[in-house]
C-alpha cells in the first residue's frame, strides 16, 4: 500500500485492487495522473514476477498501460485482474 | 528442353548460389534467378484472394520487432511484443495475444455497418467464465460462472448480435464457440429449424473434435443468466429456452499436427466471417456449399497463417514507428483498408515452396482441371534477401546494395540478378488455377521429395557445414490416397521431370517408388556428378516458363507421361540433379508434413528426420502446465 504524501490532496488518488491467480489481492492507492504501468510494475515486483509475464485486464479487457487511471475511466475501488498467457494446440 | 524451378527461403541464398555456381563454369550462365517480388505477390493475391491459399512462405525477420499496440487508441488494445511474434515460428503454440490480435484485426476488416452484428470475446473470457484458474470442477454452475464475467458485457448487449465468438482455451488446446442469433431464442420454435433463416444455436468448432467437452451446459447456462440479468421481469420460460439451445459440434477440417490449433481457430473465424450471411442456417440438413463441413477448407491452408500474421504484425510495427505524429490515425486505417491485406506477403523475397494446396475439394474452383497438371515441379529461385521490407522496396538502391552485400560474388552478378528479377516478373505471374495445378503436381510427387530432402540434408551438411533447417510446407497432402484414387491424377504424378539442356534427358520415374528409393540412397556420394549438372540460362528459362504456364492440356500431360516411361535409362539422374540444385539452400521440412507423409509413404530415414527435429517447448506451455495444474501460487514464471 502506498502512502499519499501529505502535501497532495486526496482527490488526486484512486484506490485500486489488483487480483492475481493466487487469491492474494494487492490494494493500491495510486495517483490518478500517473501511468498505470507504474502500478502494474509494482505489483509484479511484489509478486516476484517480471512485468510483462502476465496480462492485466480491466472488466475483461486489456488496456493500454501508458494511460492513467483517469484516462482509463477507472473509479475508486475498481479491480484489475492479473491473468496469464494461454497457449495451446 | 524443360526447366527446373524451385523456391528458396534463405537469406544467405546469394552466397550459396555463388558456391554452387563456382562449382562449374557453365553454371553461371545457366542459373537463372526469379524473385517473387511485389508485383507477383500482389497479382496473385488479387486474383485469388478469397479462396486460394495466398502463399506459403516463411519470412525471416532479423530486424527487432517494436511492440505493437493494436488497434491503437482502442481501450481494449492488444499489446504484441517480440516474444509473441516468436510464437508464429513453425511448430509453436500461439498464445492468446496472437489470437486476440488477429481476431481484432478481422473485426476491423468487417464493414463498419456490420461490425455491430458481431461480438468477439477475448481469449480470457472463457477462462474466467469456466474459472479454469481456480477450480475447474466447479466450473459449470451457471449462476456462479455468470457472476465471474458479469462485468464483461456491461457495454454490450449480446442479444442484439448475430454472432458471438468465444475463443476457448483449456487443456492446452484452442477451440471456438460461435453463438448464432441468441436474440432469436425467445421467439424461436423448434419446428422452424428447416425453414427459418435465423436459427439460434451454439456452434462448436474444434480442430481436434472431441477434445473440448462440457462446453454445452456452460454456454447455455451463461446465456440464460445473461438474459435474466438483462430482463429482470422475465418469467422462467425464456431462460429455460436458452438452457435447451441447440449445441452443434461441427465436423470441420481437422488439424494434422499438434501445434496449429490456435491457427485453426483463427481460420475458422476468418472464413466464417467471410461466408456467414446474417441469415444462413447451420442446422439445415442439406448444405449447398462446403461451408462449415469437413471440406470447408484444406487443412494445409492453416499453416500459412503463421507467415501471414507475422508479416502483418511487422507491417503494423513499422507503420507505427514510421509515423511520428501520434495524432495520425495510423493503425485504424490498416485493418479497414484492403491494401494491407494485399500487401501481406508482398516484398517477401522469401520462400515460396510452391503454393500450398490440398486436393480434398475436388469440386472446388481451381480443381476442375487437376488432371491437366503440367509436368515437372515448378521451382523458382528467390534471389533477393528475405527480409526486404516495405522501406527497402521503396528504395531500390537499398535493396540492390543489400544484394551486393549478401552475394559474395562480383557486383555485376547481383546487378544481373536484380535485373532478372524485374524482367522476369511478368512472366512468372500465373493464374491461381495454374498454381493450384502446379502445387498439386508437387504434392503428387511429394514422397519423392521427401527422399530428396533427406539427401539434401546430408549433402548440405557435407558441403556447407551448416545443419540445414528442413521445412517443406504442407505440400504433402494428408489426403494423398484420395488423390491417388483419381485416375487422371496418376499420369500427373508420374514424374518429377527435369530436362537439362546439352545433357541427356533426365528422368525421375516417380511412380516407381521403391526403385527410386534404392537409387536415392546411393546419392550421398553424388558430388561426382556435379559437373553434369546444368541449369538453363535466362532466356531459355523465360521462354519455357511461359510455355509451362500454358502447357496445361491433358494431351500434353499424357504425352509427357508416355515419354517418361519410354526413357527409363535416365532414371536417377534427376535425383542427382535435384539434390545438387538444392545443395546448399535451406529447406524447412515441417514436422507435421513429415508426420502426414508418414501415412502415405515414409521411410525410416524420414522418421529419423522428424525425431531429430524436436523443438523446445514454448515457455508458455510450461507455464501453463504449472498454472493449469492447480497451483494458484504459481505466479512466478
Amino acid at each position: 500500500m502506498e502512502k499519499s504524501p501529505d502535501n497532495i490532496p486526496d482527490q488526486h488518488f484512486i484506490n485500486l485492487v489488483v487480483k492475481g491467480q493466487d487469491n492474494d489481492p494487492l490494494y493500491f492507492e495510486f495517483r490518478r495522473d500517473w501511468e498505470i504501468k507504474k502500478l502494474l510494475i509494482t505489483y509484479c515486483e511484489k509478486k516476484d514476477a517480471q512485468y510483462g509475464t502476465f496480462p492485466f485486464l480491466i472488466n475483461g479487457n486489456r488496456f493500454p498501460h501508458i494511460r492513467t487511471p483517469d484516462q482509463l475511466g477507472l473509479k475508486d475501488g475498481d479491480e484489475i485482474v492479473a491473468t496469464f498467457y494461454a497457449g495451446g494446440a | 528442353s524443360d526447366l527446373l524451378r524451385f523456391s528458396v527461403c534463405d537469406q544467405h541464398w546469394p552466397e550459396r548460389l555463388n558456391k554452387i555456381i563456382s562449382l562449374d563454369v557453365r553454371y553461371k550462365e545457366r542459373w537463372n534467378t526469379v524473385d517473387f517480388d511485389s508485383k507477383y505477390e500482389e497479382n496473385s493475391l488479387l486474383s485469388q484472394k478469397s479462396r486460394l491459399p495466398s502463399k506459403c512462405c516463411s519470412i525471416e525477420f532479423d530486424e527487432p520487432f517494436e511492440d505493437v499496440v493494436y488497434p491503437k487508441d482502442d481501450p481494449d488494445a492488444v499489446l504484441i511484443s517480440e516474444r509473441d511474434v516468436k510464437l508464429l515460428e513453425p511448430d509453436t503454440f500461439i498464445n492468446d495475444t496472437i489470437i486476440d490480435f488477429y481476431i481484432k484485426y478481422l473485426n476491423n476488416k468487417i464493414q463498419t455497418d456490420r461490425q455491430q452484428d458481431f461480438h468477439f470475446f477475448n481469449s480470457f473470457f472463457f477462462r474466467k467464465l469456466a474459472d479454469l484458474d481456480k477450480d475447474p470442477s466447479s466450473a459449470c454452475e451457471g449462476r456462479a460462472a455468470f457472476q465471474r464475467v458479469r462485468k464483461w458485457t456491461r457495454k454490450v448487449n449480446l442479444f442484439e448480435k448475430d454472432y458471438i465468438f468465444i475463443p476457448v482455451n483449456y487443456s492446452l488446446h484452442w477451440s471456438l464457440i460461435v453463438i448464432c442469433h441468441p436474440g432469436e431464442v425467445p421467439y424461436f420454435r423448434d419446428d422452424e429449424i428447416e425453414k427459418s433463416l435465423k436459427v439460434p444455436c451454439i456452434l462448436h468448432m474444434d480442430s481436434i473434435k472431441g477434445s473440448h467437452r462440457g462446453l454445452k451446459n456452460l454456454i447455455q447456462g451463461y446465456l440464460s443468466e445473461e438474459w435474466k440479468e438483462r430482463h429482470s421481469n422475465t418469467d422462467d420460460e425464456v431462460p429455460s429456452k436458452f438452457l435447451r439451445l441447440q449445441f452443434a459440434p461441427l465436423e470441420l477440417p481437422q488439424q494434422q499436427n499438434s501445434f496449429d490449433c490456435g491457427l485453426f481457430l483463427l481460420h475458422y473465424v476468418e472464413l466464417f466471417l467471410k461466408e456467414a450471411l446474417s441469415n444462413f442456417n447451420p442446422l439445415k440438413k442439406k448444405q449447398v456449399s462446403n461451408f462449415l463441413n469437413r471440406n470447408w477448407f484444406p487443412p494445409a491452408e492453416v499453416s500459412m497463417k503463421r507467415a501471414q500474421i507475422k508479416k502483418l504484425l511487422y507491417e503494423i510495427s513499422k507503420d507505427h514507428s514510421r509515423r511520428k505524429d501520434p495524432s495520425a490515425d495510423s493503425v485504424d486505417e490498416h485493418p479497414s483498408s484492403q491494401p494491407t491485406n494485399d500487401k501481406i506477403g508482398k516484398e517477401t523475397g522469401a520462400v515460396i515452396l510452391g503454393q500450398m494446396w490440398n486436393p480434398t475439394l475436388p469440386g472446388q474452383q481451381g480443381f476442375s482441371s487437376i488432371s491437366d497438371a503440367e509436368k515437372g515441379i515448378q521451382i523458382s529461385i528467390s534471389g533477393a534477401s528475405p527480409q526486404r521490407d516495405a522501406q527497402c522496396t521503396r528504395d531500390p538502391e537499398f535493396s540492390f546494395k543489400e544484394q551486393c552485400k549478401l552475394g559474395t560474388g562480383p557486383a555485376s552478378l547481383s546487378d544481373l540478378r536484380y535485373q532478372h528479377v524485374t524482367s522476369r516478373l511478368r512472366r512468372s505471374i500465373m493464374s491461381p488455377i495454374e498454381e493450384a495445378k502446379e502445387t498439386d503436381e508437387q504434392m503428387a510427387t511429394s514422397p519423392y521429395n521427401v527422399e530428396n530432402f533427406k539427401q539434401v540434408t546430408r549433402l548440405a551438411r557435407k558441403y556447407c557445414g551448416v545443419p540445414p533447417k528442413i521445412w517443406c510446407d504442407k505440400q504433402f497432402s494428408p489426403d494423398f490416397d484420395i488423390l491417388d484414387e483419381d485416375e487422371s491424377m496418376k499420369e500427373c504424378r508420374t514424374s518429377l521431370e527435369v530436362e537439362v539442356k546439352d545433357q541427356p534427358l533426365a528422368e525421375y520415374e516417380g511412380s516407381d517408388y521403391p526403385e527410386t528409393t534404392g537409387k536415392t540412397d546411393s546419392f550421398s556420394n553424388s558430388s561426382e556428378g556435379l559437373s553434369d549438372f546444368v541449369v538453363e540460362d535466362s532466356q531459355e528459362t523465360s521462354g519455357i516458363a511461359a510455355g509451362i504456364v500454358e502447357d496445361s492440356e491433358e494431351e500434353n500431360a499424357k504425352l509427357d507421361g508416355k515419354e517418361n516411361k519410354d526413357s527409363p535409362c535416365f532414371k536417377g539422374e534427376t535425383c542427382n540433379l535435384s539434390h545438387e540444385v538444392l545443395l546448399s539452400e535451406t529447406i524447412y521440412l515441417q514436422e507435421n508434413i513429415m508426420l502426414i507423409s508418414n501415412e502415405v509413404t515414409m521411410s525410416k530415414a524420414d522418421e529419423q528426420l522428424v525425431v531429430k527435429k524436436s523443438r523446445p517447448l514454448p515457455k508458455d506451455r510450461k507455464q501453463l502446465k504449472e498454472l493449469n495444474g492447480g497451483l494458484p501460487k504459481e505466479l512466478i514464471p
